[in-house]
């Protein structure tokens, strides 16, 4: 971004120039003043520098023309490829902005100027916006949103502890309530409180009892384990009796079978059994495998198979024995295995018991089971009560061991909650505090700044409208909205909205005071100010003084362009009234046209350009008329109003020479005398006094002589004879210079009561009242 | 106000200052936490340990 001084503005092809305009900006003025009646160019120029600046043109929107508002930003009839607009430099470096296709590009990038624009339809958008559009424009100098969220974070911190003490402390009542619950049970006594008597019983060593309970478990495993034998004995031995009545049983049937059949008949039985199993795997032989006879052989299978039958009852009465035989064997080796786990429990039974050192509180019964199983159940019968008291010793210290891990439990969460409580306690204070000084350092921070930025209107409105913008503009943060900011003005010792009690002017100058207050706040030095036509509704005693504060404030910013359509302003700079000490560059625009689009006036002051004209050397004397002609306009236009002398009434301001001069009759004419007066090193008035009537006689006769009664002021020049050319020039200049001070104007104030006087008291006009 | 500061980073380090001089952010970390509470980096987290560690600094002193 450059800060060099402007050089020049081209604009090609773009909005109202059409054809291609160049401003130059003069050396060493930082401000430049574009006067131009409507339609002039003065908006266009405008958007040239917001077009480099911002790539945008903001002139065009809000006109209810809708998005896709590039496509007007060239000239009609160009061509958005002819638009080119550049902004160069006093150093000639310079930012010049095309169109790239539908883009605006900016060559080179970096030299894009920074501006601040206000134009007319925006100046009181600020002051009647709502406050959190009004917050908008302001934000960017109080825009603390990223503080806010670590502020935020410090909030939640806060709450986060806070919330954390509520809980600690309410864990450690409610551990402290459940283990006094425990004390009550175990024996509560006056002495000492639950958490004492807590961290005590902790703190007992709790092996003993641990493995006493599992010694207790082995025991308690081992004695339940001899009991279940009585009754597998029983049962065993039972099903033994049955076996063996079976096999008796089994062993009559069998032989009374055998007795009834032949006594070889068991052999027989088995021998045809043999056969038959042969004959199965030999069917159809063609002998007896037994005899070898051929005879018997045929239907031998059929014939085996028939006497098996018959011989039937004795095989199953056979198979029957056999089953009951080996059921009285498994019958058997079923109690000798009993035997022999009844040898292991009995073991397990001596361990249990050998394994502990047993304190008082264990008894056992005198004897050990007996070695005999079938003694046992006598035995279980006299060691049943002690089976019992283990049983019982058992539960009572599972249950003990229960409660001491409750306690244990309860006291470490107790002891935590404390932890954590005391935790809190210590830096809860602290994070509230330090949220406090967030919350306050932050409110000072954002109120100091709006103080600044209203101090600063006050501080330009009062220039404007003495006594009423001092300390008497305040713009306010809402605290609960943040971003809104509240705009008050006392009106007549009452706090009120501006919008509410103010006049159109005063609202506008207010709008401007606000815009050039935050424009201020920023690097102005790095900004051009533009004002496009914002002072429509100031009034002639006003604009002075709003002129004089933009003057103050253009000397901060890096250039200043205030554009206006208000013809005063052309009017105090042309006739001196803008004081040249204050390095202002005057532009006028003048007639428009689509094929040549804007057109600039020359700006130099009327009567400085006459005498330049006159000091030439080789003197242009047409040009020396034609500007004599129209001062001379301006000075008898002066005079004639100021006496209220009688000319004819017009629509439109074209006097001739022989309308206005004859105007002031014989005796004002003798009367007027201007006095000048300066300063000399001491400080004494100065006067030299000029009489008007020798001027205008002598002015008079040369028209008079001419025959240029007639003539138009703005004609002159080709009327005049070159003779009287130059002493016509002198003569207007004279009159002219002697009535108009460069500094402070015309002598149009009866301050004094005996004549007229200018702003500086450098001109004092006679008479005061033109003689009857 | 200084030109070179955004409005957040002056306020940041006001705020910063305001702290460190009540006992709650330790000198040595000013610096860091300022341009921390500027960017909105800072979380609930980060305020607890300071201030914490802070105050116990400022304890043992
Ligand atoms: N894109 C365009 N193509 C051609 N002419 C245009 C374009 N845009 C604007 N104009 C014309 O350019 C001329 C200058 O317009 P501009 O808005 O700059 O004038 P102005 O001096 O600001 O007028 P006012 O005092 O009314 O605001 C006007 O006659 C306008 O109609
Ligand atoms: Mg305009």
């Amino acid at each position: 971004m450059s800060a060099q001084p402007l050089k020049s503005l081209r604009l090609t092809a773009f909005r109202g120039s059409s054809s291609s305009f160049e401003l130059p900006f003069e050396k060493g003025r930082r401000l430049t003043l574009v006067y131009g009646e409507n339609g002039s160019g003065k908006t266009t120029i405008c958007d040239g520098f917001e077009f480099l600046a911002k790539g945008d043109v903001g002139s065009l929107a809000d006109k209810g023309m809708g998005a896709g508002l590039k496509k007007y930003w060239h000239s009609l009839g160009k061509l958005p490829g002819d638009v080119e607009v550049t902004l160069t430099h006093t150093d000639g470096s310079s930012c010049t902005g095309r169109f790239a296709g539908v883009n605006p590009v900016f060559d080179p990038e970096e030299n894009r100027p920074a501006i601040e624009l206000l134009r007319q339809k925006q100046i009181t958008a600020l002051i009647e916006a709502v406050p959190s559009k009004r917050y908008d424009a302001i934000q960017r100098f109080v825009d603390i949103a990223e503080v806010e969220k670590s502020e935020q974070a410090l909030k939640q911190a806060r709450d986060e502890m806070s919330s954390d003490l509520t809980s600690a402390q309410s864990e450690e009542s409610s551990q402290f309530e459940n283990l006094d619950d425990l004390y009550e049970v175990a024996g509560k006594s006056d002495d000492i409180d639950a958490i004492t008597w807590a961290k005590a019983a902790v703190a007992a060593p709790a092996d003993d009892q641990s493995a006493e309970l599992t010694a207790l478990g082995n025991l308690v495993g081992a004695a339940g384990g001899l009991e279940a034998y009585p009754a597998l004995v029983e049962q065993r031995n039972e099903a033994l009796k049955t076996a063996q009545t079976k096999f008796a049983e089994t062993e009559q049937v069998l032989a009374d079978v055998l007795e009834s059949a032949s006594s070889a008949a068991a052999e027989t039985v088995e021998l045809l059994k043999v056969g038959k199993d042969f004959l199965h795997a030999h069917p159809d032989p063609e002998v007896c495998p037994l005899c070898e006879s051929a005879e018997k052989a045929v239907g031998l299978a059929q014939l085996v198979e028939t006497r098996l039958g018959q011989l039937n009852a004795v095989s199953t009465a056979q198979e029957q024995h056999q089953a009951s035989k080996r059921a009285v064997q498994y019958a058997t080796s079923a109690i000798e295995e009993l035997k022999l786990n009844y040898a292991a429990s009995r073991q397990s039974y001596a361990s249990a018991k050998a394994d502990h050192e047993w304190g008082a509180t264990v008894q056992f019964p005198a004897d050990d089971p007996p070695e005999d199983f079938d003694d046992l159940a006598t035995w279980l019968d006299g060691a049943a009560v002690f089976a019992e008291a283990w049983r019982n010793r058992e539960a009572n210290l599972r249950q003990g061991d229960q409660q001491r891990q409750a306690v244990e439990k309860a006291l470490g969460r107790f002891q935590q909650a404390k932890t954590r409580k005391e935790e809190a306690e210590r830096l809860l204070p602290h994070l509230e505090a330090a949220h406090k000084i967030c919350v306050e350092t932050r409110q000072a921070f954002t109120n100091a700044i709006m103080a600044e930025i209203a101090g600063k209107v006050g501080e330009l409105y009062e220039k404007v409208h003495p006594d009423e913008g001092l300390e008497k503009i305040a713009l306010q943060l809402d605290p609960k909205k943040r971003s809104s900011v509240d705009l008050q003005a006392n009106f007549a010792g009452s706090d009120v909205p501006p919008p509410a009690y103010f006049s159109q002017s005063h609202l506008d100058t207010l709008g401007l005071c606000v815009f050039l207050a935050l424009a201020l706040r920023e690097t102005p030095s790095e900004k051009i100010l533009i004002l496009d036509d914002v002072l429509g509704s100031v009034d002639e005693p006003h604009v002075e003084r709003v002129i004089g504060m933009l003057y103050e404030i253009s000397q901060e910013f890096r250039h200043t362009i205030i554009t206006t359509h208000y013809r005063p302003w052309r009017e105090k700079f042309r006739w001196g009234r803008l004081r040249p000490d204050q390095q202002c560059q005057f532009v006028e625009l003048t007639n428009w046209a689509l094929d040549g689009g804007i057109r600039m006036k020359s700006t130099v002051p009327e009567i400085a350009r006459l005498q330049k004209l006159l000091g030439e050397e080789d003197p242009d004397l047409q040009a020396i008329c034609g500007k004599a002609g129209v001062i001379l306009e301006e000075a008898l236009d002066f005079l004639t109003l100021q006496y209220q002398c009688s000319v004819p009434r017009k629509h439109v301001a074209a006097f001739t020479l022989g309308e206005l001069l004859p105007a002031i009759k014989s005796a004002l004419r003798t009367a007027l005398k201007v006095e000048t007066v300066s300063r000399d090193d001491e400080g004494e008035e100065q006067i030299a006094a000029l009489e008007l009537k020798p001027l205008l006689d002598e002015l008079s006769q040369i028209a008079q002589t001419r025959n240029l009664m007639g003539a138009h002021f703005n004609s002159l020049s080709f009327d005049l004879l070159d003779a009287d050319a130059m002493r016509f020039g002198q003569l207007v200049e004279q009159l002219s210079s002697a009535l108009v001070c460069q500094e402070h104007g015309w002598p149009n104030r009866p301050k004094t009561g005996s004549y007229w006087q200018n702003g500086g008291d450098t001109r004092r006009l006679h008479p005061l009242q033109k003689p009857s | 106000m200084s030109e070179d500061l955004s409005p957040a980073a002056a306020l940041a380090t006001k705020i910063g200052s305001a702290i460190a001089k009540a006992g709650m952010m330790r000198d040595e970390r000013k610096a860091d936490l300022v341009a921390k509470i500027a960017s909105g980096e800072m979380s609930a987290a980060d305020w607890k340990t300071e201030i914490d560690l802070a105050v116990e600094k400022a304890e043992q002193a």
